[in-house]
Formats: C-alpha cells, structure tokens, sequence
C-alpha cells in the first residue's frame, strides 16, 4: 500500500516533469528570430501570401491558442505535421527512431558488459598492474567526450587502419527488407547473414565511441563497491564458513555490488542518448540526431518540439524503470 | 603516504603547467603564429606536417584550403579557453547561487529549485545546446551562453547538499548563537569551506565548456566560419580523412590534451582536498 503511493508519486513527478519539457520545447522556439514559413519559400514572395502560409502553419494564432493547440495534440499523441516534409511529425520522427535505438541499445549493451568485465577483474586484482592500468585508461575513457572518440576511430580505424566502416548503418549494396528498421534484428529475422555481418561492422564503431564514457562509470563504480562489500561482515562469516571463493565472489559479493551500477546506467543513459546526436552526425547514422539538426536548421518547429519531447520521454521512462527495478531489488529502501 | 603525496602534486603540477601553456599560446597566438590563420595557399593543400613531408614551411601541415595548420591550431585555444573560462565561470556563479540559497533558506524555495533542476536535466543537453544556437545565433558569446543555461544545474546540485551539511556543523550553529546574519553565515563560514570543492568543480566545468565548444563548432554551430577552431578544423579535416588524416588529427589532438590536463588537474586537486577538509574559521 505504502509501495501503491510512491508509485504513483513517482509517475505524477514524471508527468509534471514532462509537461514542464513540453512547455520548454515550446517556449523555446517562438522566441526564435527565424520565421519558418520565410525558410521554406523563395526570397521574392509576396508578403501576403508568406501571411498566408503562416496562417495555415498555424503561425498567426495567438501565442496562448498555440500552446493549448500544442498541449492538447501532445494528449492525443499528435505532435503537428512536419512544416517540410509533409507528414505528422511523429511519424517522420518514429521512422528515424529505431536507428537511434538501436545505436543507444549497441552501446548500453558493449558499456554494461565491458564494464562489468573489467570493473571485476580491477577488483580481484586490486591495487595490482592491471587494476592500475584499468583505473587510468577508464579515468581517460570518460574525460575524453564521447564525440572525440568518435572521431578519432573514424581516424584510426576507417583512415589509418582502414579496417571498418565509418559511414551509414549497412553496405548501400546489400538489399533488405525494413521490417522493424532494427537493421540487426532485420537481418536475423531474415536470416541474411551478410547483412547481419554488415550491419554490425557499421554499428560497431558508433556504438563503441558512445560506450567508452559509460564503461569507465561501470568499472569505477563496480570497483569501488565491490571493494566497499568485500569488507563486509557477511562476507567475513561466508569466508570462516568454508564457502568457495568464486561463489562468494560472484552469488553473494556481486549481487549487492551490482545495485549501484544500475542506478548510474540508469542515470547515464540520458548523456548516452544526447551523445548519440553528433555520433549520427560523424558517422551518416540516419538517426533522430541528423533529424534534429536538420530540422533545427529549417525551423520545422513540430519535428523539432517533437524530438525533445521523445528524448526526454525516453529519459524519463527509462529513469523511471531504474527507479522501479532499483526498489525491487533493494529490500532496504522506504518508500518515501 | 609519502608517494601518494607527490603523486597527488605532479598531477596538479603537471596538468596545471599545461593548462597555463594553453593559455599562453592562446594569448599570444597573433605574435607567433607565423600565418594568418585565415591565409590560403591553394597550391600548397593538404600537406602533412614536416615530420611526414619534410616541408618545414608549414610545421603542421596544410588544410584542404591550404591555410596553416599549425597557426590555426594556436588560434583554435582562443575560442575554446574563452569558452571554458566564460562559460564555466557564469555557470558556476548561477549554480552556486541557487545551490546555497536552496540548502541553506526555507526547504520549499529548495525543493522548488530541485525540482527545476531535476526537469532541467531530463532535458537532453546536446539537442538543448542545438536549439539555443538556432535561438541565439552562431557565434562564441552565444556558445558560452549555452553552456551556462545548461549546466548551471551541475554547481547547484552539488552545493546544495554540501551546504545541507555544512548548516549543522557547529561553526555555524556557533555563528548563529552569537547572532550572526545568514548572510553573513554564508560569507564567512559557509561560502570559504566550499572554495576546495568549487575548485575541483570549475575545473571539471572548464572541461565540459571547452568540449562543448569544440562539439558546437564541430556541428557549424559555433565560431562564424571566418574564425579557427579545433572543433571546425576536425570537421574540416574529416571530410579529407582518407587521404590526410592529419587535418583531423592535430585539432583533436590539441583538443584531448588541455580536456584531459583539465580532469587530472580537477582529480589531482580533489585527492588533496579529501582528507583535508580543512574548516576555515
């Protein structure tokens, strides 16, 4: 019952916290000095008829009808249609979003697995060559941004070594079939093993350049908590009880240890997904960052409120989540 | 221990050093560079650096315009540092503001400005930054101003809790039985115990600003295109990287340098500053 309340606290404070994005979002872009209907027609147009184009953008209404306008499609998930590309601006942006997604998964997942892997090696060989060694290139891995890392693998991996591919999600030349437009996952439900292969060259170094900040929070965290446990007095008394170590280790150490992990990949995903936005740029990925570049540039205000609104939709789920999982897994927190 | 001490200062020391190097250069960059950053030599394009082609004409190499690569570098700290310097500054000046004024007045103003915070940062910087470029405009100014809407939450969050702890210490609590203002409180116990964790802090700001403005300019977005810096020289040179990597090189080079001396100095600085926490009476 105390659990039925703080649920619904948190999923009030998550709401609130949305609607204050869309207000924002919305703030944000009719202060802008740009009018969007010039943008989008040629320089010798009649005033008249640029009124006009304003007035069925929905332009000319005033400031307050625009926000309500803007507020109530956003309940009904209508995000407007796209001033440029002729459509309702969530559907132009949920085609792009996969490939973002899929970026974000890539690195989420190459990040935890990484970071974990080399967070307990530091620990079961802690203070030696290797911990040193793990504690310095991980201090560098999440100093240097995520973008810098990207540019250099194009540099050392697509210039110098010219071993992967920098650009695009898959071989222009290999044909398949946009299912779930998961290019990983569509090549396996269509068991096209050159495209699977393709698409993850190409998914590869993006990913990699997004994970390294996250993998060097992992191993930091990981490391400084199992240590933190290891010292523990249930550890002591597993110890004098005859228990394996590698059981202590992993069943008893890491499952505690694992805890605040969670909570800092829940609290990074959202630097993940901002970082994505010049990792698309770098790399051709024709992601919702490209989408939002463009449209920035072209003040296609529904595309570009529409965006912000998903990214901090999707932060705000995924904190949520972490929350909810957090709670779950941690007999000892209140309520409250 | 003895070598964790000297350890601790050859950080500070040696990323320091650099850092004061960068600002050197930065400042004196019209003196000695030996190009106009801006000068064309379309012959003369993409030449790598003279330890490659052996033309010591151009120490660095040559862009695909066949501006100097070498003196474009040196300008390129100009824009970055004022960035960093600017932007850090004005972030950490709102940040800490708010921050003491949410931990140390009334729990409501606090909570408030925490819930302000916490919308803030669902907000995804990158695509923020974006927008406020296409608000304000290109150019330096306007980056730092980007810098400072965004992050200012970074100084607040952090100052806030400390300042929740440093209310129930007993300096202060001793300071309010003498009668002492809160504004007073604020300005002789509680702002010089925060100086070690702002310094630490201001240089990890100064990190994140000047990424922010190599990020910005990388995407058009940040210098006018008439002036150099290492995010547009990194953009510029990835459009020839096949056949030079060296225009992207140096400007990312440059870049990494002063970003990690920034983090070791911000580290260094904050190994010394833990287990002593000196109380400034």
């Amino acid at each position: 019952m105390i659990r039925g309340t703080y649920v619904i606290k948190r999923l009030v404070a998550a709401v609130l916290s949305l609607f204050g994005v869309a207000t924002i979002a919305f703030v944000l872009f009719r202060i802008v000095p740009g009018d969007p209907a010039r943008l989008m027609t040629a320089p010798g147009i009649k005033a008249e008829d640029i009124e006009r184009l304003r007035a069925s953008l929905g332009l000319s209404d005033p400031l307050h009808i625009q926000y309500v306008n803007w507020l109530s499609g956003l309940m009904h998930l209508d995000f407007g249609r796209s001033y440029w590309l002729k459509a309702p601006a969530l559907d132009v942006i949920l085609e792009r979003l996969p490939a973002t997604l899929e970026l974000v998964f890539a690195s989420i997942i190459i990040a935890t697995v990484l970071g974990v892997i080399i967070g307990v090696v530091s620990v079961m060989k802690a203070g030696r060559l290797s911990d040193k060694v793990a504690t310095s290139a991980s201090f560098i891995g999440f100093s240097i941004p995520d973008f810098l890392w990207g540019v250099l693998f194009v540099i050392i991996f697509g210039g110098l070594l010219k071993l992967l591919p920098v650009s695009g999600r898959i071989d222009p030349a290999i044909s398949l079939k946009p299912v779930t437009n998961f290019m990983v996952i569509d090549s396996i439900l269509q068991v096209n093993f050159i495209a699977l292969q393709s698409s993850l060259t190409h998914l590869l170094l993006p990913s990699l350049a997004l994970a390294l900040g996250l993998i060097a929070i992992i191993h930091r965290t990981l490391r400084s908590s199992l240590l933190d446990i290891l010292q523990e007095d249930y550890i002591l008394t597993d110890r004098s009880k005859g228990l394996p170590e590698w059981y202590i280790f992993f069943v008893r150490a890491f499952k505690n240890g694992a805890l605040p992990v969670l909570t800092i990949i829940g609290v990074q995903i959202s630097f993940v997904i901002g970082g994505s936005v010049i990792i698309e740029l770098i790399y051709g990925w024709p992601g919702i960052g490209t989408l939002s570049l463009i449209s920035v540039n072209r003040r296609d205000l529904p595309v570009v409120q529409g965006i912000i609104v998903i990214y901090s939709l999707i932060t705000i789920i995924i904190n949520l989540a972490v929350d909810f999982l957090y709670t779950k897994l941690n007999p000892k927190i209140t309520y409250g | 221990m003895r070598s964790l001490q000297i350890l601790g200062s050859k950080k500070i020391l040696v990323s320091f050093v650099i850092l004061l190097a960068y600002v050197l250069i930065g400042m004196s960059a019209p003196y000695i560079a030996p190009y106009d950053p801006n000068e064309q030599h379309y012959q003369d394009a993409y030449k790598p650096p003279f330890f490659t082609s052996g033309d010591w004409r151009y120490l660095l190499g040559t862009d695909s315009l066949g501006r100097d690569i070498y003196s474009r570098v040196l300008y390129g700290a100009r824009p970055a540092l004022f960035v960093g310097v600017v932007g850090a500054f004005f972030a950490a000046l709102i940040g800490v503001s708010l921050g003491i004024i949410s931990g140390y007045y009334s729990v409501r103003i606090g909570e408030v400005i925490m819930r302000l915070v916490d919308i803030w940062l669902s907000l995804p910087a990158v695509v923020f930054s974006i927008c406020l470029i296409a608000v304000l405009g290109i150019g330096l100014g306007n980056v730092a101003i980007a810098v400072i809407v965004i992050d200012w939450t970074r100084f607040a969050r952090v100052v806030r809790s400390e300042v929740l702890n440093l209310k129930e210490r007993e300096f202060v609590l001793a300071a309010k039985a003498i009668g002492m203002s809160g504004f007073g409180i604020i300005r002789k116990e509680i702002l010089p115990n925060l100086l070690p964790l702002l310094t630490v802090l201001f240089t990890l700001e100064m990190s994140i600003a000047i990424s922010v403005e190599v990020l910005l300019s990388f995407a058009g977005l940040g210098v006018k295109p008439t002036e150099p810096s290492w995010g547009s020289m990194i953009a510029e040179g990835l459009t020839y990287f096949r056949t030079s990597f060296w225009g992207a090189c140096i400007p990312l080079i440059a870049v990494i340098i002063i970003i990690l001396a920034l983090n070791y100095l911000g580290d260094g600085l904050r190994e010394r500053m833990d287990p002593r926490l000196l109380v400034i009476r």
